[in-house]
């Protein structure tokens, strides 16, 4: 047997955007065991529920991560609205639904961005990000803000779309599809990415399920889990599928991403000729008194968000489940039996975020 | 709205095994567990499953003195839930698959999300 060595991997990383260490296991090239630990990036949000009245601590959630941010402030208004039986207009289910596929896209632009980069193709990062900047651009104009939106709020949306930039945003996004078509090609056929990605941080349609994966860590090895399936927002008006991938390695994770690109903007164009006119936003009186768990799906996967009221003004709890803490554990068996040089790429490949891991 | 039904069955310690083996023999997925502080010193902890969209939970109210068994036997990818819900609320589990001692985070107080234990 060969020797065993530990090597560190992390907090502070290249491929890494934030924190997260893993101790490898080593014999000779091959990881045998991956220990992880977190924790550099803890805030404690979830307490923080107690100091901030429900209505306000929606700008809390919506910092929980600077990616998904505006899911997760969907996706806590709901919590608050179902508990409190509030009816949202039609209308704010529509802007809702929009926003979180604007932000589905910048997301995965931003994952395959430093994928690209992780392997060393510089030029595909710069266009991918490219892109990305567009779907930003868009976002501030319609929701306020590149990244942080600070729309959503308990009884509908800050902030409407009026009926020309509607019509505007279905012709861009026919714009941007076309640029995506040109650029995701090189991520799907190009042979020195297929080289790189395919066969490496394998996981069995088997082992995603019994480990919890979710997102397209769980699609890309053919479960079918997508909570956009349950019709929450407006999903239930309209009309798409799962995507599924088989191959289960880092290159069918990678294609998830890429067709749910052009799934998000399919989405967005339905959204904008389906949006029926009517107000945003209703008032409401009271304090949420019980508990409802709001599963949303964010652009690394299923989230969960259970809030428990008293019927005060603060919460007596929030939590939230997100979708990289439920990614870990296939995570660390995917790094189980692969190459030292490998790690980085698995890692990158489940789109991790520590910051909402950590909250 | 779109409101899902989301049952919550609820259990002694002594029937959380069971219930939760049964579960995972129905083909359930484990979405997550979590911990809620309801009184001085008092836990509900609440695992929930789906299958197909369906959505379930099992809930124990337990003391601070009370230790859980681990599901990680069941579920596990369960053990980060169970190292993270001891080490904020300071609810002990036994017999985790992975276990962190305590070190899963990096913090300053012991429990943080349960203040009046007392900083050792």
């Amino acid at each position: 047997m060969a020797k065993r060595i530990v090597i560190p991997f992390g907090p502070q990383h290249p491929v890494l955007p934030e924190p997260i260490h893993l101790d490898l296991v080593l014999e000779d090239e091959k990881v045998v065991d991956a220990l992880l630990s977190i924790g550099y990036v803890h805030r404690g949000l979830e307490k923080l529920v107690e100091k901030r009245e429900f209505p306000e601590y929606v700008y809390v959630i919506e910092r929980t991560c600077g990616i998904c941010s505006y899911i997760h402030g969907l996706s806590y208004c709901q919590a608050i609205e179902e508990i409190m039986k509030i009816e949202i207009p039609e209308r704010a289910l529509f802007l809702r639904t929009m926003g979180s596929e604007y932000s589905r896209m910048h997301s995965h632009l931003l994952s395959m961005g430093c994928l690209a980069d992780g392997m060393g193709f510089e030029n595909l990062f710069m266009n991918l990000f490219k892109v990305r900047e567009r779907i930003v651009d868009r976002m501030e104009a319609s929701f306020g803000g590149r990244i942080i939106q600070g729309t959503c709020k308990v009884g509908g949306v800050r902030k409407d779309i009026d009926e020309e930039s509607l019509g505007s945003i279905v012709t861009e996004m026919e714009s941007i599809e076309k640029e995506l078509k040109e650029i995701t090609d090189v991520l799907i056929k190009d042979d020195s990415v297929k080289h790189r990605l395919r066969g490496v941080g394998m996981l069995s349609k088997e082992d995603a399920y019994e480990l919890g994966a979710v997102g397209p860590t769980a699609r890309g090895s053919g479960v079918k889990i997508d909570l956009r399936m349950r019709g929450y927002a407006a999903y239930d008006r309209i009309k798409f599928e799962p995507v599924l991938g088989t191959g289960g390695d880092c290159h069918s994770r990678t294609a998830v991403r890429v067709r749910e690109l052009f799934q998000s903007a399919d989405i967005i164009k339905q959204c904008a000729k389906k949006i029926p006119d009517g107000p945003i936003e209703v008032k409401y009186t009271g304090n949420p008194k019980g508990e409802y768990f709001s599963r949303v799906e964010q652009p690394r996967g299923e989230a969960i968000h259970y809030a428990k009221g008293n019927g005060s003004r603060f919460l007596q709890r929030f939590r939230i489940r997100t979708p990289t803490f439920a990614n870990v554990p296939p995570l660390i068996h995917m790094l189980k039996g692969c190459d030292l040089a490998d790690v980085p790429l698995i890692i990158i490949s489940i789109d991790p975020c520590i910051s909402c891991v950590e909250r | 709205m779109n409101a899902e039904e989301q049952p919550i069955k609820n259990l002694t310690l002594e029937e959380l095994l069971p219930n939760v083996d049964a579960t995972h023999k129905l083909g359930y997925r484990l979405v997550q567990v979590c911990c809620t502080k309801i009184g001085e010193n008092s836990f509900e902890i609440t695992y929930s499953f789906d299958k197909d969209m369906k959505f379930a939970n099992l809930r124990v109210t337990v003391g601070i003195e009370a230790e859980l068994p681990s599901i990680t036997g069941i579920y596990p990818g369960a053990f980060l839930y169970e190292n993270e819900i001891r080490e904020l609320f300071g609810v002990q589990f036994k017999g985790i698959s992975v276990d962190y001692k305590g070190h899963l985070y990096k913090k300053k107080v012991e429990n943080p999300y349960n203040e009046k234990k007392k900083v050792q």
